[in-house]
């Protein structure tokens, strides 16, 4: 942001914080780009615009509490990430969710093809389970069923990546690639 | 007009609404603020509807000029800063034993035109060169209401002490920051 932009938007949010209702559609039209831009440097798109949003509708609601004294765009920027924060770490914990919380798939049912294709699947996928250390298989199985042993979230999460890491090379180790 | 226009429009519109949330929130946190400390003049002296209606005047003044911003709240901050000593004056003497509230007001009511001349010189001082009529008019209606709180055992005398008391203080430093300008 050049110089010049910066101390309209320094300008644009002083006049609204001491109620200046005309600063409002300028500050608008400087922010929204601002936010949105920032927020897609660190989301996905479709989720980088529902956290910008919810930062700019933070923004104006907090706008008359601005401080002129602060600068305004680190403040700005300041809520805007706040708000990108919470989207990841919503994202990690919808991840996390339990498989129950998962919505049911209409079940067609398998042709007789699908369902041998998937009983050796299965097969394979337990001779390479059996192979992991039994701290890893339990670990995986307790994700596939969507249960959490008696852990912090965090720790988990770790398990299971590094159980499903040392399951992926097993089954290169004894299929081929994934 | 496009769907992103669309989605930006109805945007913009949430946005305001969303100022506008916020601007009442920090009303409503003044105007109460502004009510719990002119209070004690109240319940220490002098519990009668007059006197109900400066606090909740003095309440309400505050949170819509708040709403409304520029100079009207800026206005009515500088009131009422100056005006809460007159305000709380008595208050503060009745809480520290002196009967003050029945007998201060009985002959001149210097105390009110005392209060009021600070309340002038710190208007004066705390207002701006370029201040308008909005500045002006909220104010003086905020330091009306919570100087008034304070003169009321006074009656009329005390109003016209406060009063003189205000132009008093308030004339010299207004003219000494026109001159230095």
């Amino acid at each position: 942001m050049t110089p010049e932009r910066r101390a309209a938007l320094q300008e644009e949010l002083t006049a609204l914080s001491r109620g200046n209702r005309a600063a409002f559609d300028p500050l608008f039209r400087r922010l929204w780009p601002l936010l949105r831009g920032f927020a897609r440097r660190f989301l996905p798109e479709a989720e980088a615009d529902d956290a910008a949003q919810e930062a700019l509708l933070r923004i104006f609601r907090r706008a008359s509490e601005f401080d002129p004294a602060r600068d305004a765009l680190s403040w700005a920027l300041g809520i805007g990430a706040w708000q990108i924060r919470t989207h990841r770490t919503k994202a990690r914990r919808r991840r996390e969710a339990p498989a129950e919380e998962a919505p049911d798939r209409a079940d067609s049912g398998p042709s007789p093809e699908d369902a041998a294709l998937a009983s050796q699947l299965s097969a394979a996928l337990d001779e390479a389970l059996g192979s992991l250390a039994p701290g890893d298989a339990a670990t995986l199985s307790a994700y596939a069923r969507g249960e959490r042993p008696d852990l912090p979230a965090a720790t988990f999460r770790k398990r299971v990546e590094r159980a499903l890491s040392r399951l992926k090379a097993q089954w290169r180790f004894r299929h081929g690639q994934l | 007009m496009v769907s992103s226009e669309i989605a930006e429009t109805a945007l913009r519109r949430v946005a305001r609404r969303a100022y506008e949330l916020g601007r009442i929130e920090g009303a409503l946190a003044r105007g109460a603020a502004a009510g719990l400390l002119a209070l004690p003049a109240f319940l220490l002296c002098h519990r009668d509807p007059f006197a109900a209606l400066c606090l909740g005047g003095f309440a309400l003044v505050l949170a819509a000029a708040w709403i409304r911003g520029e100079g009207f709240a800026e206005g009515a901050r500088a009131g009422a800063i100056a005006g809460i000593a007159p305000c709380l004056l008595p208050a503060a003497i009745a809480a520290a034993g002196g009967d003050y509230c029945a007998a201060a007001f009985a002959g001149v009511p210097w105390s009110c035109a005392l209060g009021g001349a600070a309340a002038g010189a710190i208007l004066g001082f705390t207002s701006r060169t370029a201040s308008g009529l909005p500045y002006w008019a909220s104010a003086l209606v905020a330091l009306a209401f919570a100087a008034s709180l304070g003169c009321l055992p006074a009656g009329v005398m005390g109003f016209a002490g406060l009063l003189l008391g205000v132009v008093a203080g308030g004339t010299p430093v207004l003219a000494a920051r026109r001159v230095r300008a």
